[in-house]
């Protein structure tokens, strides 16, 4: 520790019945001319054998400790660096002995350790086909679990016991607090020791599972501590959260963080959250979700500001709705969006119950539709559009083709086709409508199919066509493009709002025009006041479901 | 190729409802969008429909050829005959 840009380590390996693979282990260690404290966590008779020979052939590089019983894995590893830590060595390296781990890699974690001193080097498992697949899941439940307890992605993989600690900081933590004994204790470290504000370094490094390795790992036993480990750290983390939120800001560790969360991360949580939901109900889901969207809410500052933005309007409009802007409202429209994704999923999984689904209007669209009939149904982001659209692949002889701006909904589209391959059956995928595409859409009309475009988006092009209409109290663009299609589709115009209820959802077929009729010299005038009309119903609709208005982004731009 | 370019003046004038407007009126050569004719996106979308309709070209989406295509009468009228003589 006097030259501060290099480091002493030491090589602490926790040994319990691992006779076969340990001697392999410790060779390659020697054979790196470094230090290495085997702790021998109560092993048989067979294994302790090995390893006092071991011990005998290398004295002056070999120290080996003995626990008179079995504590524990983290018990071990504890044991082995305090005695480094007195032993003046400034770095522990922990590897398993049970020789899934690659020595080769040591150097590199040392070179990285070297290049950090105050840093936590992990191994971020890359995993060959050895390893069986339900091993990964568990184990990414833990990374989830860790994810949401660090606020934050920098823990790549907290279970992998491979990595470099500063002995001085581990030692003061150890000191401070009753570490995870056993299988538990890795992730236990690592996320308390970010928490004390030290940067972690993931390595990938090869880990394989040898099929005759020694694993220790007791199903039953070590998954419950494992759980009340998360637990214990979830309730650590909630009274952190301001600390951890506010080192983000003070940009004490610059790296990535949940503000370059990209939206196919956030549909990994999503998944995640999905299995809780598949095996445990909505509840668990919930108590998952909020810390989850603590963070995307601290990230996502345009989303953040957008909310606020619109729950001020619909505020202004209407205080009786009782939804005040700020923290707690951003939070509660969040959660909306949060349950709202959740709903999806259970759409096209099939769980969602429709049993307490309400119809209106749809005997208007039946009517057309028995008389081979087709139609536009103009729809919002408010509420669930998901839910039109499986509830119309569920409707005998209805045929709607949805168009959609893909790159807003790449990653959760993808999401959704795992989910249920046929869920893309009926997206078109349209960023600016072309001839040869209205083309199409006229003779799927002609056939009496429908076609569903959203009234409230604006298309991802260079120069939008759209017209202003008041929104809200203010003015707001609106995308024209509905009523130019339903010009050239010359068939009846619906507006289609789904929403949400307490344990159902409501599902409305508004007719809006027989037929769309657009003169050239009167366009615009024509095409501002279809626009006023939706953004009337729109708001009518807005009001009764305030916290499902889903467009997080400046809604009332003024500059297109 | 005059008979054709007059025709594709026609349907621009029937599509567009262009009531004041004739065939002579309509330069073969000048910008059929901006300052010539003053065209908008959605009278492109309206008279690339109309004129796949009637000649079964297909105007894929947002092309810088379908663009090129659109530049004038006279270039209208080529593709439709190179459409036509394959």
């Amino acid at each position: 520790m006097t030259n501060p840009h290099s480091i002493n380590p030491c090589v602490v390996i926790p040994v319990y019945n691992h006779q076969h693979a340990i001697g392999a282990m410790v060779n390659a260690i020697i054979a790196q001319d470094l230090p290495c404290i085997l702790v021998d966590d109560g092993s048989s008779t067979a294994c302790a054998q090995v390893l006092d020979q071991l011990a005998e052939k290398t004295p002056q590089k070999i120290t080996l400790l003995r626990h008179a019983k079995n504590f524990g894995k983290g018990a071990a590893v504890l044991t082995g660096f305090r005695q480094a830590a007195e032993l003046g060595y400034s770095h522990g390296l922990q590897i398993d002995a049970d020789g899934q781990h690659c020595a080769a890699d040591i150097p590199h974690f040392l070179e990285l350790a070297t290049a950090e001193p105050n840093a936590v080097i992990v191994g971020y498992p890359q995993y060959d086909d050895s390893v069986p697949k339900l091993r990964l899941y568990a184990r990414y439940l833990t990374h989830v679990w860790v994810w949401i307890n660090t606020l934050s992605f920098d823990i790549k993989d907290s279970m992998c016991g491979f990595r470099v600690y500063p002995l001085a900081s581990f030692i003061a933590l150890a000191q401070q607090i009753k570490l995870g004994a056993h299988m538990d204790f890795d992730s236990d470290v690592l996320v308390r020791l970010y928490w004390q504000g030290l940067k972690i370094v993931n390595v990938p490094t090869h880990v394989g599972y040898p099929t005759d390795g020694v694993s220790h790992f007791r199903v039953v036993k070590d998954n419950v501590l494992i759980s009340m480990m998360h637990a214990k750290l979830f309730f650590g983390m909630l009274w952190r959260s301001p600390q951890l939120i506010a080192r983000k800001f003070k940009g004490k560790i610059p790296s990535q963080h949940w503000a370059q969360i990209n939206e196919v991360t956030f549909v990994t949580g999503m998944r995640f959250l999905f299995f809780v939901f598949r095996y445990c109900g909505r509840w668990p889901f919930r108590i998952v979700l909020y810390p989850v969207l603590t963070g995307y809410i601290i990230a996502k500052s345009t989303a953040r500001a957008a909310s606020n933005n619109y729950l001020q309007h619909l505020n202004a409009v209407d205080p009786t709705l009782n939804i005040k802007p700020g923290l707690r409202g951003v939070m509660r429209h969040f959660a909306a969006f949060a349950e709202s994704i959740l709903d999806k999923m259970l759409l096209w999984s099939g769980l969602f119950n429709f049993a307490n689904t309400q119809y209106f209007g749809q005997g208007n669209v039946l009517n057309n539709l028995a008389q081979g009939r087709g139609g536009l149904f103009i729809c919002t982001h408010l509420g669930n559009l998901e839910l039109c659209r499986v509830l119309v692949k569920q409707a005998k002889g209805l045929k709607v083709t949805v168009l959609v701006h893909t790159k807003h909904a790449q990653a959760f589209n993808k999401l959704l086709a795992q989910i249920d391959p046929t869920s893309q059956l009926n997206l078109l995928q349209v960023t600016e409508m072309s001839p040869a595409t209205a083309v199409q859409l006229m003779e799927k009309v002609a056939q009496g199919e429908y076609i569903a475009i959203a009234g409230d988006r604006i298309p991802v092009a260079p120069n939008p066509r759209v017209a202003f209409a008041p929104f809200l109290g203010q003015n707001a663009p609106f995308p024209v493009g509905p009523y130019v299609l339903a010009n050239l589709l010359q068939c009846p115009v619906y507006l289609m709002f789904s929403l949400r209820t307490r344990d159902g959802a409501e599902l409305y077929f508004e007719p809006f025009r027989e037929v769309i009729q657009l003169a050239r010299k009167n366009r615009d005038q024509a095409l501002a006041e279809l626009v006023r009309e939706y953004a009337a119903r729109l708001e009518y609709h807005c009001r009764r479901a305030p916290l499902q208005w889903f467009n997080f982004y400046d809604f009332w731009q003024k500059n297109i | 190729m005059q008979k054709l370019e007059d025709e594709v003046k026609q349907v621009i004038i029937d599509v567009l409802q262009l009531e004041d407007t004739t065939i002579n009126d309509i330069d073969t050569n000048a910008a059929l969008f901006g300052d010539g004719l003053g065209l908008d996106s959605i009278d492109a979308l309206e008279l690339g429909v109309a004129l796949q309709k009637r000649y079964g070209i297909a105007l894929s989406a947002n092309s810088e050829e379908t663009r090129r295509h659109f530049a004038s009468v006279k270039s209208l009228a080529a593709m439709i005959a190179s459409h036509k003589a394959t």
